[in-house]
C-alpha cells in the first residue's frame, strides 16, 4: 500500500470529535432509552470509561506496530482477515453513514420543513463530501480544525445564552426508575462511537502524541454530550420527552438582547459536522476498498459510494421500517464493538502469535 | 503527446456544475411563499363554541401597506382546522413562527387543555416559549379590541392601528419582574405541567377593563381542566416559590397606624419538605428584600433607625398572612399542587415519593404546612426617613 499522507493528532482529534458531535446534538428520549433524561448523564461517564476500553486493542496494537494500520497488520497475519477486515468495515461505516444522513433528513422532514425538498441539501451534502474526500486527508484535517472551533463556538453560544434557563428542579434523582435508562443511553452513546473505528484505520497517519490525542477526543466528546443533555433537561424539563429532537427546541428558546432564536445556529452546526463526517467516512471506505479492490476501480469508490449513501438515506427515511432500523442504537452497537474492538484484536492476536513463529524460527 | 485534463480539475468543474443545476432546480421547482402571501400570526386565541367546535382568533402583521394589523376568526372541529381554515378568508398561508401568545378563552380551558395544546408542541413552526394567558370570557374579545372606537381618524392606517397588539399584551407577561401579580407562564410550562400528572397548571387571567387589557390574578388547573380563578394575591405565593417577587407592593400599616407602602427588590423561597406521621409538612422560608416606597406620615417627622424593625416586622406579618391564605386556598380549598410541591418531595423524600405518587392530589389537602418571612429592608429611595444614621438627625422626631 501507499505511504499515507501525515496529519497532526491534533487534526485527527478535530476530526473524530466533529464526528462524534454531530451524533450527539441529535439525540432524544426514545433514542437514549427513555424518559429519566438525567439518568443519561451517568450514561456519559460509563461510555466515556468504555471507550477506553474499547480502544484497548488499538492501543496495543498501536505499542506494538505504530506506523502500519489496522489493514495493513489484517494484511500482515493473512489475507482472509485482511478481507474480512475490510468488507466488515465497509458494511460498518456505510451503515454509520446511513444512519447520519438518515437522522438529518429525517430532521429536516419533521421539524424545519424547508421549502426546498429535503433531499436535496442530502444530495448536496454527499456531493460535498465526496469532493472532500477526493481532496484528501491533509485537506479535512486543515479544515476540521477550523470547523471544530465553529461547532465549539456556536454550541457554547447556545450553552451561554441558555444557561440562565436552567432549572435545578427540572433534575431528577438519579436512577430513580432503576439503572434500565442508564444503559440505554450507553449504548447510544457507544453506537456513535464509529471513532474508535476511524483512529485504528487512522492512526499510522498521524503525528504526535496518538494515545493523549485519543484521550483529549474522549474527554471533549464527553463533556459536550454532558453539558447537552443538562442543558436539554434543566431547561425544558419533561417537555424534552415530547420532542424528537429537544436541542433543536432547547436552541429555538435560546435569547439575550437581539440574538434571539439559535436554532439556525444548531443547524449550520449539524451540517458543517456531517458534511466533515461523511468526508472522513469516504476516505475511511476508500482505504477499506483500495486494500481489497484493484487498481483499476479505485479510483471510482469514493464516488461509488457517496452515490449509495446518498440514494440509500433517501430510500431509508421513505420507509418507517427501515428508518427505525438504521436509528436504533441497540443495533449498532454490536457493530461498534465489533468496529472498535474486534478487529484489532484479531490483528494484534494474529500478529503477536507471528512474531512468535518469527523467533522460534530465528 | 495527448494531454490528458487532470482528474481533481475535472472534478472540481464536474462538481460545481452540478451544484449550481441542483440549485437551480431547487429555486425553479420548490413552491417558495412570497412575504405578501403569508399570514404572519402574531397572536393566537382559542374559543370553543356552543357546537363543541374551535374558534380561533389570530392577529397578524399586515404585508400590505394600507394596514399595520390584520384580525382573523375561523371555525374548525380541530386547532390545526380553524388555523387552516384562515386560508378560506385571507387566501394567505399562516406563518407561525412569530407567534408571541396563546389566550385560551375560559369554555375552552373548561372542556380541557389536551385538545388545545398538542398543536402548538407538534407543530415544526411553533415555539416553546410562545406566553400563554387565560381570557376570564372569549379569547377573541381580546383580540379584537379596538382601544378607542370613539376617535374617528380620517387616516385608514390610524383607524386600525386601534387594536390592542399581541405584543403589547406578550408585555403583560415579560414584565413580570415589574409587579407581583405578573406571571409569565410559557407552552412549555403548560405542557410540562400537563405531563407531570402531580404538577398543576396556572395561567395568568386577561380580562377587559374599560377598553383595556389587565391581568386580573391567576387560572388554576385541575388535571388539563380549569378549577377556579383566584386573585392577584395568589399570584404572590406562586412568584414567591419561583424565586421571582420583584416589584410588587405591600401596604402595611404600624401600631401607631402609619401606613407604609413597600416594594420587593428581590427575593429567594426554601421549601423543606418533611414528613410527620407519614404526611407531607412543608417549611416555606421566604426571604426578601425590600424598599420603602411610601409612609403616609407628615414629611417634618422624621421616623428614626429603629422604625425600620417595625417597618420590617410589619411587613413580614402582612406577607405570612398573604401566604398563608393562599397556601390554604391552593391545597385545602382547591385542591391544585401549581406550586409543584410534588417536586420538592421528589428530590427531598425520594423515597416516599415512589410509593406515594399516584395518590398524590388526594394526600395533598392532608399536607400541612409553615412559612417564615425574613424581609430585610436595603433601600428608602431619596427621602432620608426612617433615618439610617442618628447622630445627624433633622426635623422633629
Amino acid at each position: 500500500m501507499n505511504q499515507p499522507t501525515r496529519i497532526s493528532t491534533a487534526q485527527l482529534v478535530s476530526l473524530m470529535t466533529v464526528s462524534s458531535v454531530t451524533l450527539i446534538i441529535a439525540c432524544n428520549a426514545s433514542l437514549l432509552g427513555g424518559n429519566d433524561l438525567t439518568d443519561n448523564l451517568l450514561s456519559c461517564a460509563i461510555a466515556f470509561v468504555g471507550n477506553f476500553l474499547l480502544a484497548l486493542p488499538v492501543f496495543f496494537l498501536l505499542r506494538a506496530r505504530p506506523n502500519s494500520g489496522l489493514l495493513l497488520d489484517a494484511q500482515r497475519v493473512g489475507k482472509w482477515l485482511l478481507y474480512c477486515a475490510a468488507i466488515f468495515y465497509i458494511l460498518y461505516f456505510l451503515w454509520i453513514d446511513l444512519q447520519y444522513l438518515s437522522m438529518f433528513q429525517f430532521f429536516l422532514s419533521n421539524v424545519f420543513r424547508p421549502v426546498t425538498p429535503a433531499w436535496i441539501f442530502t444530495v448536496m451534502i454527499v456531493l460535498a463530501a465526496v469532493y472532500s474526500a477526493f481532496k484528501g486527508l491533509d485537506a479535512m484535517g486543515r479544515a476540521a480544525a477550523v470547523i471544530l472551533t465553529t461547532v465549539l463556538l456556536g454550541l457554547s453560544l447556545i450553552a451561554v445564552l441558555l444557561l440562565s434557563d436552567v432549572k435545578p428542579d427540572n433534575f431528577t434523582p438519579l436512577l430513580y426508575h432503576g439503572p434500565t435508562q442508564m444503559l440505554s443511553g450507553t449504548a447510544f452513546y457507544l453506537s456513535g462511537g464509529s471513532c474508535i473505528a476511524l483512529y485504528a484505520l487512522l492512526f499510522p497517519t498521524a503525528s504526535g502524541n496518538r494515545n493523549l490525542g485519543f484521550c483529549i477526543w474522549n474527554l471533549l466528546t464527553y463533556a459536550v454530550a454532558g453539558a447537552i443533555l443538562a442543558l436539554i433537561v434543566g431547561v425544558l424539563g419533561t417537555y424534552a420527552n415530547l420532542q424528537l429532537f429537544p436541542f433543536y427546541s432547547a436552541a429555538t428558546m435560546a435569547n439575550l438582547g437581539t440574538f434571539q432564536r439559535m436554532d439556525s445556529v444548531f443547524i449550520c452546526i449539524w451540517i458543517i459536522g456531517l458534511f466533515l463526517k461523511l468526508a472522513i467516512d469516504l476516505h475511511a471506505l476508500s482505504l477499506c476498498a483500495n486494500a481489497i479492490l484493484p487498481k483499476k476501480v479505485r479510483a471510482f469508490t469514493i464516488p461509488l459510494f457517496g452515490l449509495f449513501i446518498c440514494a440509500g438515506t433517501i430510500f431509508i427515511v421513505n420507509n418507517r421500517t427501515l428508518l427505525n432500523l438504521f436509528l436504533n442504537p441497540l443495533l449498532t452497537a454490536p457493530f461498534t464493538i465489533a468496529a472498535a474492538a474486534l478487529f484489532p484484536l484479531l490483528s494484534l492476536i494474529g500478529n503477536l502469535i507471528k512474531d512468535r513463529r518469527r523467533k522460534r524460527h530465528g | 503527446m495527448v494531454r490528458r485534463f487532470p482528474f481533481l480539475k475535472t472534478l472540481r468543474i464536474v462538481t460545481t456544475l452540478l451544484a449550481i443545476l441542483i440549485l437551480l432546480f431547487a429555486m425553479t421547482t420548490s413552491t417558495r411563499v412570497p412575504l405578501h402571501q403569508r399570514v404572519l400570526v402574531q397572536g393566537i386565541g382559542v374559543d370553543r363554541t356552543d357546537s363543541g367546535q374551535f374558534h380561533v382568533t389570530v392577529q397578524a402583521v399586515s404585508t400590505s401597506a394600507s394596514t399595520s394589523v390584520e384580525v382573523y376568526e375561523t371555525d374548525g372541529d380541530s386547532v390545526f382546522d380553524a388555523l387552516n381554515n384562515i386560508t378560506l378568508v385571507s387566501g394567505k398561508t399562516p406563518f407561525y413562527t412569530h407567534n408571541s401568545i396563546l389566550i385560551l378563552g375560559r369554555q375552552c380551558a373548561e372542556s380541557g387543555l389536551t385538545d388545545v395544546m398538542d398543536f402548538f408542541v407538534r407543530h415544526h413552526q411553533t415555539r416553546p416559549a410562545e406566553n400563554v394567558f387565560l381570557a376570564k370570557d372569549k379569547a377573541g374579545d381580546i383580540l379584537t379590541l379596538k382601544s378607542d372606537p370613539q376617535i374617528t381618524m380620517n387616516n385608514q392606517q390610524l383607524q386600525t392601528n386601534q387594536y390592542v397588539l399581541a405584543s403589547q399584551i406578550e408585555q403583560l407577561a415579560s414584565a413580570g419582574d415589574l409587579n407581583s401579580q405578573l406571571l409569565e407562564v410559557q407552552v412549555m410550562d403548560v405542557a410540562n405541567d400537563l405531563y407531570s400528572e402531580s404538577c398543576d397548571v396556572f395561567l395568568p387571567v386577561l380580562s377587559i377593563e374599560e377598553k383595556q387589557i389587565a391581568v386580573r390574578g391567576c387560572a388554576v388547573f385541575s388535571g388539563d381542566k380549569l378549577k377556579a380563578i383566584l386573585s392577584g394575591n395568589d399570584t404572590v405565593l406562586i412568584k414567591a416559590v419561583q424565586d421571582q417577587l420583584t416589584g410588587g407592593a405591600v401596604q402595611i400599616s404600624l401600631d401607631d397606624g402609619t401606613k407604609a407602602t413597600l416594594s420587593f427588590l428581590h427575593s429567594n423561597c426554601e421549601t423543606k419538605a418533611s414528613l410527620r406521621d407519614n404526611v407531607p409538612h412543608f417549611d416555606l422560608t421566604l426571604s426578601c428584600e425590600m424598599n420603602i416606597d411610601e409612609i403616609a406620615r407628615p414629611m417634618a417627622e422624621k421616623q428614626s433607625i429603629r422604625d425600620f424593625e417595625a417597618l420590617q416586622k410589619a411587613a413580614d406579618k402582612k406577607i405570612r398572612s398573604v401566604l398563608s391564605q393562599s397556601l390554604d386556598t391552593l391545597l385545602y380549598k382547591e385542591k391544585v399542587d401549581v406550586l409543584c410541591l410534588s417536586k420538592t418531595l421528589l428530590h427531598q423524600q425520594t423515597d416516599w415519593w415512589k410509593q406515594n405518587e399516584k395518590q398524590w392530589h388526594e394526600i395533598l389537602p392532608h399536607c400541612t404546612y409553615s412559612v417564615t418571612v425574613n424581609s430585610t429592608i436595603t433601600a428608602e429611595g431619596q427621602e432620608m426617613s426612617p433615618q439610617t444614621i442618628e447622630p445627624f438627625s433633622t426635623g422633629k422626631a
